[in-house]
């Protein structure tokens, strides 16, 4: 059997592309638990985001006006999130999950009008390039820039978090939101900023789902991404980092089995895709065991409300 | 530099307390002041007010002649007042650096080269790129400490600051703030440890119940002088007449540790104590010192070995307390809101907390409404409690009867031993003396009582022995009248008498 | 200086009025909000609502499919009331569902060519044995290795559809089916008896209400749901009145596992009658806002499982007669239950109206 390297780099290439949605949402969301948020919205935010950009894209016939729309898509209804979690102080769980069934309802009343409408070519990059270096050229080469991005965002994200002072605030109200109040630090106002980020992003990656992947809208065609996300955040032990190559192995596991069947081995379907929840799983149990490790890694105040006394 | 800290009739009124009466002091640097008192001393209650984070009802605070108006804690930090508070405001995930950047405006280069210095002239040797959670106490002291330093400020008040340290780290700690000192910051060091105020300070301001009792000079003080002072000299509070107590031992609690993985938690070490029937044993000292661990470890919330506590001739460690009320104990914790009652739950479902043995409150595992509200109805009267309806949400009840409903159910099935701890706390005078005479009274009834309080003028009037807690270990067990405020004093405070 | 139009007051304990008032704000409000949405999006709103809420329930049959739905989210609803009124947040409903399901089809497929009156009442307690089986999952890493419960039952959701995936179109798939992803059908006796000719409404309700006046009985009647009622309040306290809150954890989620597996029963032995590769229409997720908005209290569960049951029904009908897209339902849904948090802010805050001050 010999094995094409041409073919190979292909494949990798689109595995890289569907990882995409799950890198941005993640590193989004990443961002929202960082600060102490679990927003479990993330699957309602990412198909907004897909409604928003398409109608848009159909409508205005401009990409760039449809690529900010799906962002603001995801910014708007996160918007209600952050503000019946952070100035009503409902609970968080709760809130998430009505986020995620009201974002698929009212993606699919609104996209009622643009099923079945064919999607805009969508601008690519470097297209000369395309097959110039055997493997690598597809991998590098040809993109839109909303998976360029995509592949940048862990380490900006890591950056931001790491070395900006913005993101030691983040931090710091994740860890501890009393501490952080004590010191003057504005807990709320940062919060609702990280979920709107969160939003932003999550919005993004509904929008390259259907602007540019499939590209077309069909109702729920967020399929479950979003709270893959939510696995993959938790996966990484909320390390920008670890999202990156845990999206390509959550993302390509489908692509990996096709090929794998094509081979002639013999794995169902099914068990590669549970692969990567029965995985989170097991790290959510052993990071869970030590509670100095728990410490380091989980952001403390996830999911309990704040609420200063005046 | 030269800074005045004047203090001028502070007053702060909660309700049913006066934590601050009429406070006037005048602090100069170039010297340590000592903020000595017990608890409920009012203390706290000062340093909260001089950092910000309280206002004061009356009074005013000048520094340097000019009014401060400290209405939050960065006012505090702005007018150069830096705070050390007992529990530290650290961000554990992050590192020393990072903690002491996020509430800075300089650059980073800056930043460190700063805390450099700085840690170059104290002799503080700290990884600054490590995680907080990492260092020990003392360590996270020190990072509190620098990041005070860093602005340059006038006054820095130091609260309880020993209660985490070891030996070695104190030592330090005290050479640290000479050394301040010596530079002209004002300190001011609050704490309930005489042997402290002795070694490190050089004016002593002792608070008691709210009021400022008296300031001096260390040079004209012993620990037996600032003993008296901190503890009151009204000893002449009327005992209970000793009745005659059997020398039948009731509980005998033998070679008791506990470890506890949190740092705030006191590790309770080799405690060894029995009381006799009929006995009540007080046991004193400054909160915090393992009193809450001592009260659990007792009452089975915490289980310990079993051959630890051997109760009535059985060895009882490792019961909780459903099983250890079976057995005829009682157990009256100091929280009356989030441990010992519910108050959204109604008065009747609160008596059954206490599911004694033969209460058949739920027999056959179903709940036998009219046994609580009977039984419920029964405590109403026994202990005075003000209601008639047992139907009544108990928040609505005034603190000193839910207090009356907690003890009188705990009471009323005449169990052996009650472990009661702060059970006056926060009540009205009428409440206080009626559940002192209960309490009396079922050492009468041959029943014993182990008290465990924070107010020494209890612990005087209804011990017939008494012990005192400190940093987890207890000292002999003296009969009360050989008690003296001046042997408390020390004891509480750290000290020991032979 | 000038002083705020409205203040927000915290009241000293929570308002009595507001508690039974919420839930009908919400649901007003949700409605005013829902018929603004059709309008915008170019629906005649009035006809819309009348679809959604009034057509789907005007008949007999209509009816009989409120119940039809009602019953498994009344079902899934009570048991999640004993997680979440103890603190314990299962989220995993929807797989102990699908696992009590796969459970009990499994059973079921044994009997398949089989008759007899002793095969349902054993295809029903697998069904529940399955649903508790799954939900011990998280309870025992919960309480013994101190692992996040949420996030834990969530992801065992995906995990429990995909295992009921592969065997359906795998090892399960009938033989004889041509290649349908479905499994042979169950024998009639391992249905759930049909209650009135013609109608699709089966003996699960009757399931749902035992559930329903048990779940009432343990909470008001019994020392077991005192103890948890405790707990839901303070840890501590229930430390301090000796109850094993261990036992507890692995208690209620056995019990929300057993109530959300039988209502996987429910699915496939009613109407459905063999194993499909989906069997719940996020059941177990609608259960949540249901158990929300029922205050999670048995007779408050039994009305807001109704409501939500109509906003299944309405979807379907307002698809049919205005090709509203059938995810509408879920509009509704999420907008009851953001509604209903909303509105919560009422029973601890007071809304006070200040003029404008000098």
């Amino acid at each position: 059997m010999i094995i094409d390297i041409h073919f190979v780099g292909l494949v990798i290439t689109s595995i890289m592309a569907s990882a995409v949605p799950l890198i941005l949402a993640s590193c989004g969301e990443l961002i929202t638990e960082r600060s102490g948020v679990l927003n479990l919205g993330v699957e309602g935010m990412m198909i907004i985001g897909a409604i928003s950009g398409f109608a848009l894209m159909t409508i205005t016939g401009s990409l760039f006006i449809a690529v900010i729309g799906a962002m603001l898509g995801g910014v708007l209804i996160s918007t209600i999130f952050a503000f019946l979690t952070q100035t009503l102080i409902t609970n968080h769980v709760a809130t998430g999950l009505a986020l995620t069934i009201f974002g698929i309802g009212i993606s699919a009343m609104i996209g009622k009008n643009f099923v079945g409408i064919p999607g805009k070519e969508f601008p690519i990059l470097f297209e000369s390039l395309k097959d110039t270096i055997p493997f690598l050229s597809p991998i590098l080469f040809g993109h839109s820039i909303v998976f360029y991005f995509a592949f940048a965002l862990p380490f900006f994200t890591n950056y931001f978090l790491k070395k900006t002072k913005i993101g030691l605030i983040v931090r710091a109200v994740g860890d501890s939101p009393d501490s952080a109040s004590n010191q003057g630090i504005n807990v709320k106002l940062v919060r609702y900023s990280c979920i709107l980020y969160g939003g932003a992003m999550c919005g993004l990656a509904g929008g390259y789902l259907s602007m540019i992947y499939t590209p077309q809208w069909i109702e729920n065609m967020t399929g479950g991404r979003g709270w893959i996300a939510l696995a993959l955040v938790v996966f990484s032990t909320w390390n920008p980092i670890k999202i990156l190559i845990g999206a390509m192995i959550f993302g390509g596991l489908t692509i990996i089995q096709f090929h794998m069947q094509a081979m002639g081995v013999r794995i169902p379907v099914q068990f590669l895709t549970a692969l990567p929840y029965i995985v989170t799983i097991v790290v959510l149990v052993i990071i869970s065991r030590d509670s100095r490790k728990i410490r380091l890694s989980t952001p403390s105040s996830l999911g309990k409300s704040f609420y200063k006394d005046n | 530099m030269n800074t005045n800290l004047k203090i001028s009739n502070i007053s702060k009124i909660y309700p049913g307390c006066i934590a601050n009466d009429n406070v006037s002091m005048e602090f100069e640097s170039g010297k340590i002041y000592a903020l000595l008192g017990e608890n409920g001393a009012g203390k706290s209650t000062l340093v909260k007010i001089l950092s910000g984070v309280i206002m004061p009802d009356q009074g005013e605070i000048f520094l340097n002649k000019n009014i401060l108006k400290l209405k939050s804690p960065l006012d505090a930090k702005k007018n150069d007042i830096g705070m050390v508070f007992q529990h530290f405001n650290l961000f554990e995930t992050l590192s020393v650096f990072e903690n002491l950047i996020i509430d800075s405006d300089e650059t980073k280069e800056n930043l460190r080269e700063k805390i450099k210095s700085i840690m170059k002239k104290y002799n503080f040797l700290i990884n600054l790129d490590v995680p907080v959670l990492n260092l020990s106490a003392g360590q996270k002291q020190k990072v509190e400490i620098i990041r005070c330093l860093i602005r340059n400020p006038k006054v820095l008040i130091m609260d309880e600051p020993t209660s985490v340290l070891t030996e070695q780290e104190t030592s330090e700690l005290f050479l640290s703030l000479k050394k301040f000192s010596e530079e002209g910051i004002l300190i001011i060091y609050i704490t309930h440890k005489l042997k402290e105020v002795m070694l490190l300070c050089d004016e002593v301001a002792v608070m008691r119940k709210g009021k400022l009792v008296s300031i001096s000079e260390i040079k004209n003080e012993n620990i037996e002088s600032l003993a008296n002072k901190m503890v009151g000299q009204n000893l002449k509070i009327v005992k209970k007449r000793k009745v005659g107590t059997s020398t039948d031992k009731l509980i005998k609690i033998t070679d008791l540790n506990f470890i506890s993985e949190d740092p705030f938690e006191t590790n309770l070490n080799n405690i060894n104590f029995s009381v006799n029937r009929g006995e009540c044993l007080g046991i004193a000292g400054i909160s915090g010192n393992g009193q809450s661990e001592l009260f659990q470890i007792l009452s089975g919330e915490i289980i310990s070995d079993k051959n630890s506590i051997e109760f009535n001739k059985k060895y009882i460690g490792d019961l909780n307390p459903q099983e250890r009320r079976e057995y005829l104990m009682a157990f009256a914790p100091e929280d009356r809101l989030e441990q010992a009652a519910i108050p959204q739950m109604k008065i009747f479902e609160n008596v059954a907390l206490n599911n004694f043995k033969s209460s058949n409150f739920f027999k056959n595992g179903l709940i036998n409404e009219n046994k609580i509200k009977e039984h419920a109805k029964k405590i109403i009267s026994d202990f005075n409690v003000n209601t008639d309806n047992i139907e009544l949400k108990s928040q609505f009840l005034s603190g000193g009867n839910l207090q009356k409903l907690i003890i009188g159910r705990e009471l009323i099935t005449s169990p052996d031993l009650l472990i009661c701890f702060n059970p006056t706390w926060g009540l009205d005078v009428g409440a206080i003396n009626y559940i002192h005479e209960t309490l009396i009274k079922i050492n009468e009834q041959n029943k014993s009582i182990i008290l465990i309080s924070t107010d020494t003028d209890e612990l005087l009037k209804l011990s017939d022995k008494i012990s005192v807690i400190n940093k987890g270990k207890l000292s002999k067990i003296m009969n009360a009248e050989e008690v003296t405020s001046e042997k408390l004093g020390i004891l509480m405070g750290g000290g020991e008498i032979d | 200086m000038e002083e705020k139009l409205i203040k927000f007051i915290k009241r000293d304990q929570p308002s009595q009025a507001m508690f039974f008032l919420t839930p009908v704000l919400a649901i007003l409000l949700t409605l005013i909000t829902g018929g603004l949405i059709f309008y915008i999006l170019g629906f005649k709103p009035f006809e819309a609502l009348k679809f959604f809420f009034i057509v789907p329930i005007a008949d007999m049959y209509g009816l009989s499919e409120l119940f039809l739905k009602a019953t498994p989210l009344c079902l899934i609803a009570i048991g999640l009331s004993f997680c979440f009124k103890s603190n314990n947040w299962n989220i995993g409903a929807e797989g102990q569902l699908t696992f009590g399901a796969i459970v009990s089809g499994g059973v079921a497929l044994l009997f398949y060519n089989q008759e007899g009156f002793y095969i349902l009442p054993i295809v029903i307690l697998a069904g529940a044995i399955g649903g508790m089986l799954y939900a011990s999952i998280p309870a025992i890493l919960k309480t013994y290795f101190n692992t996040n419960e949420i996030l834990v039952s969530l992801m065992l959701v995906y995990v429990s559809k995909l295992i009921l995936d592969y065997l359906v179109v795998g090892p399960w798939s009938n033989p004889e089916g041509f290649n349908f992803p479905e499994t042979r059908q169950f024998s009639e006796s391992a249905r759930l008896p049909i209650l009135f000719e013609g109608l699709r409404i089966h003996a699960g309700i009757f399931l749902a209400l035992a559930a329903v006046v048990a779940s009432w009985f343990i909470f008001d009647k019994t020392y077991l749901g005192f103890q948890m009622k405790v707990s839901g309040f303070s840890l501590k306290t229930a430390k301090y009145a000796g109850y094993k809150g261990k036992k507890m954890i692995i208690l209620v989620f056995l019990i929300s596992g057993a109530c959300a597996g039988l209502a996987g029963v429910g699915e496939i032995t009613g109407p459905i009658g063999q194993l499909h590769r989906e069997v719940s229409p996020d059941y177990g997720f609608t259960a949540i806002i249901v158990a929300f908005l029922g205050r999670l209290h048995p007779v408050g569960i039994i009305f807001s499982s109704l409501i939500v049951a109509i906003t299944y029904l309405g979807a379907e009908t307002a698809q049919i007669f205005m090709q509203i897209p059938k995810y509408t339902g879920q509009v509704f849904q999420g907008m009851i239950l953001f509604f209903l948090l909303a509105s919560d802010y009422l029973l601890f805050f007071k809304i006070k109206f200040i003029g404008f001050k000098k």
